[in-house]
């Protein structure tokens, strides 16, 4: 079989890995040259380009990791009789979330406070810390607590965020955590790690409006006027895709298709965004509308940044990772370049090598000497 | 419980840490194998389970490896799979994306992924799951090597070809 696509192709030397190396950025100058008179060489490279827009579909560890837990906890039963290793601590903390789960089919109210839980008990993905406190506990103390917490959670949830619209349905992402939602008009939503959105579903046919306390990428199907509402301030779009940072004190607008109009808090500054432009308000002021940066990407499974404070991309990276990241100063340098959302060693390097900073990664934490 | 040590499969932080480091993984190389969707994160969970079991058996360098192997003959076991379906995102916005001041994404480009989706799923399998580990988890060589218990030759020998078969096939579609 090989020998025959050699034939075909007419490779010298009877190379037989070189569009792997060419793929792996592994080739000699004779290389390169080699695969520029490949037959069909620009065949491969509009395949290869036309690959990076499939993409997998949506597979979230977190949630695969509740569904195991219980199954886990049968298999620790019986492995408990065996006199075996057992199961004991974040596997009796994670049984209350993770029994949640099934009961609430569809993320709704009761989600939201349920994955406030799950962000106290289980900082979610990667390396975590393990509560060896809760080991003490018992299982049922911790689940009568956890309801306990849930209803306080709850209420304080929903009183403290009024002005923040979270209405009656709600959806959350943990660390590391992307997760789609359709809303009721067709259009999509992806959250990114540590997000919120919210909208009434009830109000819906009034206007399309929806509140976000973090990222999202939006695809906004043609119709009404479509609302995000941030703390920050807020997009307004007719129908478009547009992607929404919206943390701390920064509210940050990339327009992808169409139009979208953002506004500051007080209504006072108003910009619409075009095509390939985005906008930053910070601290409730407008900045400079500029070109778009880079297409947003986060959900391909990578974090880019175009000129970001290093506070930000770490930040991204405890969001993506769960992790926390310790430095004295990170200082006034900005960072341009991107991180891999699946591999926290990797992601470490690809943004210290180049900043030239000494980072080390202790179990959970990052520290940045 | 507390007192094995870390590198024990059986620790449950040890446990959850792989899964967390490996389970994408594993439920996309069932995809990739050409398990849809649904069979994937079943068998994926299966072997996961099946590692608990084995815990004291496995040794932690050999997981990944365990969990990979476990995984390919769970899906063996399954029953046929005459058609190859691939977990890919339907992207449904894409065409109303493209009816308007969208020339970039053109149709066209639409078009081709349409037939490079069809094109994949007619590799043959060891190929596809090179190559899709490479091109879609983003892993490199040397680490799709370890999972799959191949040298990296031998990856790249498959990555290069299905290259080339890839291309082959897009031709006829």
């Amino acid at each position: 079989m090989e020998n025959n696509h050699h034939d075909d192709d007419l490779q010298p030397g009877n190379d037989d890995t070189l569009l792997a190396r060419w793929l792996a950025g592994d080739l000699s100058p004779e290389d390169l040259e080699a695969l520029r008179n490949l037959e069909g060489y620009p065949e491969y490279v509009e395949m290869l380009a036309a690959l990076e827009g499939l993409e997998m579909d949506e597979y979230s560890p977190t949630l695969a990791w509740q569904k195991l837990q219980p199954i886990l906890e049968k298999e620790k039963a019986e492995k408990e009789v065996g006199n075996s290793p057992t199961l004991v601590g974040v596997g009796s903390a994670q049984s209350v979330p993770a029994e949640l789960e099934t009961t609430a089919e569809t993320p709704e109210i009761a989600q939201q406070p349920e994955a406030k839980i799950v962000e106290i008990t289980q900082p979610s993905t990667a390396p975590t810390i393990v509560n060896r406190k809760s080991q003490i506990l018992n299982r049922q103390w911790l689940a009568i607590a956890a309801t306990v917490l849930l209803g306080v959670v709850g209420i304080w949830w929903f009183s403290s965020r009024d002005n923040f619209s979270f209405t009656d349905t709600a959806y959350q992402t943990n660390a590391g955590e992307n997760k789609e939602v359709k809303l009721p008009d067709g259009s999509v939503v992806t959250l990114n790690a540590m997000s919120k959105l919210g909208f009434a579903e009830a109000d819906w046919t009034e206007g399309r409006k929806v509140a976000l306390d973090g990222e999202a990428y939006f695809k906004a199907k043609k119709g009404k006027t479509f609302t995000v509402q941030t703390e920050q301030g807020s997009v307004q779009v007719v129908g478009t895709i547009f992607n929404v940072y919206a943390r701390g004190e920064e509210l940050e607008v990339k327009c992808a298709e169409g139009k979208v109009q953002v506004t500051n808090p007080e209504a006072t500054e108003r910009v619409l965004l075009k095509k390939g432009e985005q906008v930053t308000v910070l601290r409730g002021r407008m900045q400079q509308r500029q070109g778009l940066s880079f297409y947003p990407n986060w959900f391909k499974g990578e974090s880019t940044f175009r000129s970001a404070s290093l506070e930000r991309v770490f930040g991204e990276m405890e969001r993506q990772y769960g992790v926390k990241v310790l430095a004295d100063s990170l200082g006034e340098r900005t960072f341009s370049g991107k991180f891999v959302n699946n591999d926290l060693k990797k992601a470490v390097k690809m943004v210290c090598d180049p900043m030239k900073l000494n980072c080390e990664v202790r179990g959970d934490t990052v520290v940045i000497h | 419980m507390d007192s094995l040590p870390i590198n024990n499969v059986c620790h449950e932080p040890t446990y959850r840490e792989l899964f967390y480091a490996h389970a994408r993984h594993v439920r996309n190389f069932l995809c990739y194998k050409g398990a849809n969707a649904t069979e994937a994160d079943d068998l994926a969970q299966e072997a996961f389970l099946r590692l608990w079991r084995d815990c004291a058996k496995v040794p932690f360098e050999k997981a990944k490896g365990y969990l990979f192997a476990v995984a390919g003959n769970l899906f063996l076991d399954e029953k046929k799979h005459e058609q190859v379906v691939l977990c890919f995102q339907r992207q449904a916005t894409t065409e109303e994306a493209s009816n308007d001041e969208n020339p970039h994404f053109d149709l066209e480009t639409k078009e081709l992924q349409d037939r490079l989706e069809k094109a994949i799923a007619q590799l043959p399998e060891k190929q596809r799951v090179v190559f899709l580990m490479n091109r879609m988890d983003k892993m490199k060589y040397a680490e799709i090597a370890a999972y799959l218990d191949l040298s990296v030759k031998a990856v790249e020998k498959r990555m290069h070809l299905a290259l080339v078969e890839l291309r082959q096939i897009l031709k006829g579609i």
